[in-house]
């Protein structure tokens, strides 16, 4: 059905070339990662021991044990109240240990993980792809900033805000539950399924707090504001593809057809029932189909209407000459026959009782 | 016109094999399919009338049937109770293989013509299965979301299925596309039209008057000849075909004549316009779509022509097919007053 895709480009059609690659086993790939020490990404830098007493006092929200290094470095670009720390700020921030020469330069990047490695991650993922993994592992102490280095994972954490609101799947959840949970403890097998489900949950529960209240997330931590304008100027990268998968579909449906507003017809408004729905409401429900299906057709005087078996039936269902029993049609039972004499011989007696009292 | 009484059971398909000329089956539900037993006749065209050599009962209502394209012995049946059942000629009353996977009634399957090596079931639990007949389990599924009274191959491709819905829609599935959220749909095309814009609100004219409400659609067919043209009927008693070239174009033919629901439509093997029809106003009819005619209107919708009606059936009449063989013409229908009619299509055209 390639004729619909020809003629002019246009978004979507740019979109359904993105969602042509099956992508289904990526989370099996990251699922499979067992340790994180397989990942490349993972493992602690080789400075992460001097990081560690740095990332503490920044939780602590005082400076660092090193007076001379006074600010976090996640604010670099927007205000924030750590800036009060000085002018100096910036060359504080050089003096970090994280931060590399070659980092130090690329202050509009908002994660400041992408910076640990002296010469960047791409070098240090080399190093460690030639087999020097076990050299550079210092401590097997993992920081909660190295389990968020995709920037998905802080987006997740705001709740899919700059998302639509629609962002819910996808393999950043794991890492969302794991940046916070995950700081201190050694290192952990950090996909598993737990956190997954507890990564959806969390999704799932900020976009309904963004649907209630848009702005409220807004105030509810500097350090997610400032994430949140972070991931924003990176924008085209946070587009994961299950993102892309979800939304083109989304539009697709959307282009095709006003199908989601359209009521239920037919078969469709028949809502499944169980047992004992059934067993009690099915005598009246065929009834009252058979009425309407003899209401339908009560303008045709043709003689095979009139002649037709299959309408008599429906007459005898109207008037509830027949039944049906189990997988049969049955006339109507004589038990329903016999209480209706009772009753009329009861309605008899009480009418005679009457009679007989006045 | 040859006639077989399917005594206590009420049709409600028939198919031609397509390996022998002389064979032809019925599927067919007792108390016209409400409740009940369903039974699967395979009847013999003899010198002497219709025979019925075979027959297998089921549990529960057979609502529609298929040869294999594969073996010229065997047959599928979409049953009540959500199986799908595979009979073979030469082993008596049981089926040699089964699947229950759809959780409420099948009401259609259909062959692969092209690679003959699987099925395609749809169901009202709003699914379409695929299986292969060696396999124990589905290959796939596809939702609908709606229940769907009919679904096909193209005849010209083995990766094309369509399917027609309660919610008034063809939908299109191409199974070569990789899976993504959209499970393969290609196209979602309303029956009914597209909902009215102010682009098209005035262009659009409708022979038939306003653009009608969203109807049940009960059955489809792919044209033999053009592979882009389908055609669909249902509640609204209006036969329609579309070209997929143009899947938003609406309707290219309107054919209107049956008083009732259309229940069963099959295009010819043998012309590329001739279409027939059996509908719930207890008639088939005869249609031609007009594109083989050379003034074929440049307006679309154009109208169809009614070639003839039989009116013999005194019952709804729930399955049509052509003979594939033979002079060209022949067909058979069947209809819950109980008989399987097999008649020359040439001898209505009026």
């Amino acid at each position: 059905m390639a004729e619909s895709m020809c003629g002019p480009s246009n978004a979507v059609n740019t979109f359904q070339k993105h969602t042509s690659v099956d992508r289904t086993l990526q989370q099996d790939r990251l699922i499979n990662r067992q340790s994180p020490s397989q990942g490349f990404r993972s493992s602690p830098g080789p400075n992460a021991g001097l990081l560690d007493p740095e990332f503490e006092a920044f939780q602590a929200g005082r400076p660092p044990l090193d007076s001379q290094v006074a600010t976090p470095f996640t604010y670099t670009h927007t205000p924030s109240p750590f800036q009060a720390a000085g002018p100096s700020w910036v060359s504080d921030f050089q003096n970090l240990n994280i931060a590399g020469p070659a980092a130090q330069r690329q202050t509009h990047t908002p994660q400041p993980q992408q910076h640990e490695a002296l010469k960047g991650w791409h070098q240090e993922f080399v190093r460690q792809q030639s087999g020097m993994n076990a050299s550079h592992v210092q401590s097997p102490v993992q920081s909660g900033l190295q389990s968020s280095y995709t920037p998905m994972a802080s987006g997740m954490h705001m709740g899919g805000q700059y998302m639509g609101g629609n962002m819910i799947g996808g393999f950043p959840g794991p890492q969302v539950a794991s940046s916070i949970a995950v700081q201190k403890q050694p290192t952990t097998d950090m996909f598993d399924e737990e956190a997954f489900a507890r990564a959806f949950e969390e999704a799932e529960q900020a976009e309904l707090e963004i649907q209630a209240e848009p702005e409220a997330l807004a105030e509810e931590g500097t350090v997610e504001t400032e994430t949140e304008v972070a991931t924003e100027t990176q924008q085209t990268i946070i587009l994961d593809d299950s993102v892309l998968l979800a939304e083109s579909a989304e539009r697709l449906m959307e282009m095709e057809s006003n199908n989601q507003t359209q009521p239920a017809i037919g078969a469709d408004s028949i809502l499944p029932q169980n047992q004992t729905e059934r067993d009690t409401h099915n005598h009246d429900d065929l009834a009252r189909t058979a009425g309407q299906l003899l209401t339908n057709v009560s303008n045709d005087t043709s003689d095979k209407f009139q002649q037709s078996k299959f309408l008599d039936l429906m007459r005898a269902f109207r008037d509830k000459e027949v039944l049906v029993d189990g997988d049969k049609i049955v006339a109507k039972p004589y038990a329903d026959l016999e209480n209706d004499a009772e009753r009329a011989v009861g309605v008899a007696k009480g009418a005679t009782e009457n009679v007989v009292s006045a | 016109m040859l006639q077989f009484q399917t005594t206590g059971f009420n049709g409600y398909a028939v198919k031609y094999s397509p390996y022998i000329d002389s064979r032809i089956a019925v599927g067919a539900a007792q108390n016209f399919g409400l409740v009940g037993n369903g039974r699967v006749y395979v009847l013999e065209l003899t010198s002497q009338g219709i025979l019925c050599p075979k027959f297998y009962d089921t549990q529960d209502a057979v609502y529609d049937i298929a040869w294999s394209e594969a073996n010229e012995n065997q047959l599928l049946a979409a049953c009540g109770d959500g199986t799908v059942k595979l009979f073979d000629v030469n082993v008596a009353h049981q089926p040699i293989a089964q699947w229950s996977e759809h959780s409420r009634e099948v009401y259609s399957v259909f062959w692969n013509q092209v690679t003959k090596d699987n099925f395609v079931t749809s169901s009202w639990d709003g699914t379409l299965k695929l299986y292969n007949p060696e396999r124990a389990q589905s290959l796939l599924t596809l939702p609908t979301h709606s229940c769907t009274y009919s679904t096909e191959f193209s005849p010209h491709s083995p990766s094309i299925i369509s399917a027609v819905t309660s919610d008034s829609h063809i939908r299109i599935f191409d199974i070569r596309i990789p899976a993504s959220a959209a499970n393969h749909l290609v196209h979602l095309i309303p029956i009914h039209g597209p909902a009215p814009t102010l682009a098209n609100i005035n262009t659009r004219a409708n022979p038939l008057g306003p653009r009608p409400p969203p109807s049940e659609c009960l059955t489809h067919d792919w044209n033999k000849y053009r592979g882009t043209i389908l055609a669909t009927a249902g509640v609204d008693q209006i036969i329609r075909t579309f070209d997929l070239r143009a899947p938003r174009a609406g309707a290219v033919t309107l054919m209107s004549g049956h008083r009732y629901a259309v229940r069963r439509i099959s295009w010819s093997p043998h012309n590329s316009d001739l279409l027939l029809s059996g509908s719930y106003d207890m008639s088939v009819k005869l249609w031609s779509d007009g594109n083989a005619m050379s003034d074929a209107s440049m307006v679309t919708p154009n109208l169809g022509r009614e070639l003839g009606e039989m009116g013999a059936h005194t019952e709804f009449v729930t399955g049509v097919d052509w003979c594939l063989f033979g002079s060209q013409g022949w067909v058979a229908s069947t209809a819950w007053d109980q008989r399987l009619l097999v008649w020359d299509a040439r001898t209505i055209i009026t």
